[in-house]
């Protein structure tokens, strides 16, 4: 006979309020649907919009119409209300409007600046969708200064070596910027390994 | 004739206070009609207030139902989650985009775009790691109580055992049918469910599906716990008269019998007999006629009736939308409960669907019984006649009174009243309103449809009372607004 397992024990006190349920916080919603907004603009490079023809302006209003429906968290269950297509597309919005907002910014080919922009505000736009929708380990992650480090500091880094004017063609671009990624995976595993070893 | 309130009534007056005048005006109102029972009209539903809107549920409460928070009484149990572990939310978020990311780097040819994939990498790994995902966990639920009231609240504790880490119990709640769920109270390991009996029977209270998330929040892995069942019982009516029948059964009680025996009623004198007390000479008979005569005293005795509930259909009010079979349940309760409080022998007998019955009893548990044996007749609706006659002879004992509470919405009723009368047994129908169906305004059509049904039931009414059987209406407030008229004699059946 399997022996019962122990109870968990209860959280601290000062830790109850990580058990938080997420919850539809109107503020919270309107700044990470600005913060949509503003990523579903800067994606569309604003940059190039005065060189375009207007047709072409058609694509950053929609850009922003689906970021006002789509980029606010989703705090309900992840249960399936149903197996139809734009039921599925409703209940994983937050995902699709970050990956449109990457095939978007893949589309143009925005100066270092934009998108250095870019890179920041959809990162950070994932961390508060996690922190809001994710419950307790979201949230969680929001409060460690170190973890925020990491993931901002190896994305700056990769975009560093990306950027970087290493040849004309840009081929040596490329494999600086796959060296860079491999070495922020390194450094990600590092710090994991010594996190494991504290724990 | 419905009885109505004494007019001139003061705003100030008590509700106890209007209802006791009332009470009075449908006794005086009764005491000049005829010795025949009387056809009495079904009150009307009258088209009150709206109702306040009801206060939006706590966050918590609105993500465990899941949808739109808004409780579906009739909504099916969710099918069970797969077993075992499966990627959360996050995962799945953090992973497509940083895959799409990766693939639109390559195909595009810009390296900056790693730069996107770089973010959702990192928090995937720094998730990922360290912290063991619970690989046993089990979850044992316990209720505050199983028996209750309507309107009663009913709280669920699970508790959730599991060896490693679980960074997160995420409760999703699918209320039973008669129950509402009000707080969600997640405490670490232990699950606090607050719920609220909605509705008389007996419910499952819920079904709790628990996801217990890995530390970092990326993996999750579904327990399912049945909290297994609760029996509402109703809220019974309020009422205080008890008519008696006829003919009492020969068992001390409360009620004053025609014969005479040790009570306290004086009914006559009669001469004294060698050996009686002396206390009980009545002086000023025994001046007058030259003989000692003794007070002479009515018997007490208890009564029998036996509650009588029409389950054949349940219909909704159309103005008000209440149920008729969860009216005709409070009402008998009411009857059985104030028959128990004067200390007579109350039986029920449930038709339509699987026949219910208990024999009359006493007592303050006989309640309870008594409401559980008909706690079931929801479940068990169905289309034929009962057959009263393959009843055992204890549970409709002979010239006990029958109540029967009935909407008379089915005609199969008619035939089951038909029987009662011819076995003997006085018979009193509280008639549960349902109100008028509803019709267009300006549709003659309707308004003619509308009219033949209020003189069907007319003539339902009539066609009892024909037989001998009084109909009452049930009018929502007291049983004594209903019972009042028939204090005026005893009930008597066909065979006395």
């Amino acid at each position: 006979m399997t022996p019962h397992p122990t109870p968990a024990p209860a959280p601290a006190p000062e830790a109850a309020q990580l058990w938080a349920v997420p919850s539809r916080s109107r503020d919270l919603e309107w700044s990470v649907r600005l913060l949509g907004c503003a990523i579903a603009v800067l994606v569309t490079d604003p940059t190039a919009w005065l060189s375009r023809p207007p047709i072409d302006l058609l694509l950053p209003l929609l850009a922003v119409v689906g970021a006002w429906f789509a980029a606010p968290p989703l705090t309900a269950r992840p249960v399936a209300s149903g197996f139809r297509w734009y039921t599925r597309l409703a209940r994983h919005r937050n995902t699709a409007f970050a990956v449109g907002c990457v095939l978007l910014a893949a589309a143009n080919r925005p100066p270092g600046w934009l998108a250095a922009c870019d890179t920041a505000l959809l990162l950070t736009y994932l961390l508060c969708v996690d922190a809001v929708a994710a419950g307790p380990p979201g949230a969680r992650l929001v409060r460690r200064p170190l973890a925020l480090l990491t993931a901002y500091g190896a994305s700056a880094l990769v975009l560093t070596a990306a950027l970087l004017p290493v040849a004309a063609t840009g081929t040596w671009a490329r494999l600086l910027a796959a060296l860079a990624l491999g070495a922020s995976g390194a450094a990600v595993a590092g710090a994991v390994w010594v996190r494991r070893d504290r724990t | 004739m419905t009885a109505s309130p004494p007019r001139g009534d003061s705003p100030e007056t008590s509700p106890e206070e209007r209802v006791r005048a009332t009470v009075r005006a449908a006794a005086r109102s009764s005491a000049q009609q005829a010795a025949k029972p009387q056809v009495r009209r079904a009150a009307q539903p009258t088209a009150g207030p709206q109702a306040p809107p009801q206060p939006q549920a706590p966050p918590e409460v609105r993500r465990a139902l899941g949808g739109d928070g808004a409780p579906r009484p009739d909504a099916e149990a969710p099918a069970p989650r797969p077993d075992g572990w499966r990627p959360a939310e996050r995962a799945l978020r953090l992973a497509t985009v940083a895959a799409v990311a990766v693939a639109a780097a390559l195909l595009t040819g810009q390296p900056w775009l790693l730069a996107l994939a770089t973010g959702p990498a990192c928090l995937l790994a720094l998730a990922g790691s360290g912290r063991t995902r619970p690989a046993d966990a089990r979850a044992t639920a316990e209720a505050s109580t199983r028996r209750c009231f309507e309107g009663e609240p009913v709280t669920a504790r699970i508790t959730v055992a599991f060896d490693g880490v679980s960074g997160w119990i995420d409760p999703g709640v699918a209320p039973g049918p008669g129950t509402e769920l009000r707080s969600v109270r997640v405490d670490g390991p232990l699950v606090t469910l607050g719920f609220t009996a909605r509705r008389w029977g007996r419910w499952s209270l819920g079904i709790v599906d628990l996801d217990l998330y890995d530390a970092g929040g990326l993996a999750r892995s579904t327990l399912r716990v049945d909290l297994g069942e609760v029996e509402v019982f109703p809220l019974p009516a309020d009422g205080t008269f008890t008519p008696i029948p006829v003919r009492l059964p020969d068992r001390l009680g409360e009620h004053t019998a025609r014969q005479s025996g040790e009570g306290i009623e004086v009914i006559g004198v009669r001469p004294h007999v060698w050996g009686e007390r002396q206390r009980r000479i009545h002086w000023p008979s025994t001046t007058r006629r030259g003989s000692i005569q003794i007070n002479q005293f009515a018997a007490e005795r208890a009564a029998d009736a036996v509650v009588l509930l029409d389950a054949f259909s349940d219909v909704a009010d159309p103005a008000t939308g209440r149920s008729s079979l969860d009216e005709s349940l409070r009402v008998a309760a009411g009857l059985v409960r104030t028959y128990l409080r004067s200390h007579d022998r109350v039986g029920i007998v449930s038709v339509g669907g699987k026949l219910h019955w208990l024999q009359p009893g006493s007592g303050d548990a006989h309640f309870y019984r008594i409401v559980q044996t008909v706690l079931d007749v929801r479940r068990d609706l169905a289309f034929h006649t009962p057959d009263l006659n393959r009843l055992p002879p204890p549970a409709l004992p002979h010239g006990a009174l029958v109540y029967a509470v009935t909407p008379l919405a089915d005609n199969r009723v008619m035939d089951v009243l038909g029987g009662l009368a011819e076995r003997g047994n006085p018979v009193v129908v509280v008639e549960i309103p349902i109100g008028d169906p509803r019709v267009a305004d300006g549709d003659a059509v309707e308004q003619l449809a509308l009219r033949l049904w209020r003189l069907d039931r007319e003539a339902v009414r009539f066609s009892l009372v024909e037989k001998g059987i009084p109909v009452v209406p049930w009018q929502g407030e007291t049983l004594d607004l209903s019972l009042a008229p028939l204090l005026r004699t005893r009930l008597q059946g066909r065979i006395s």
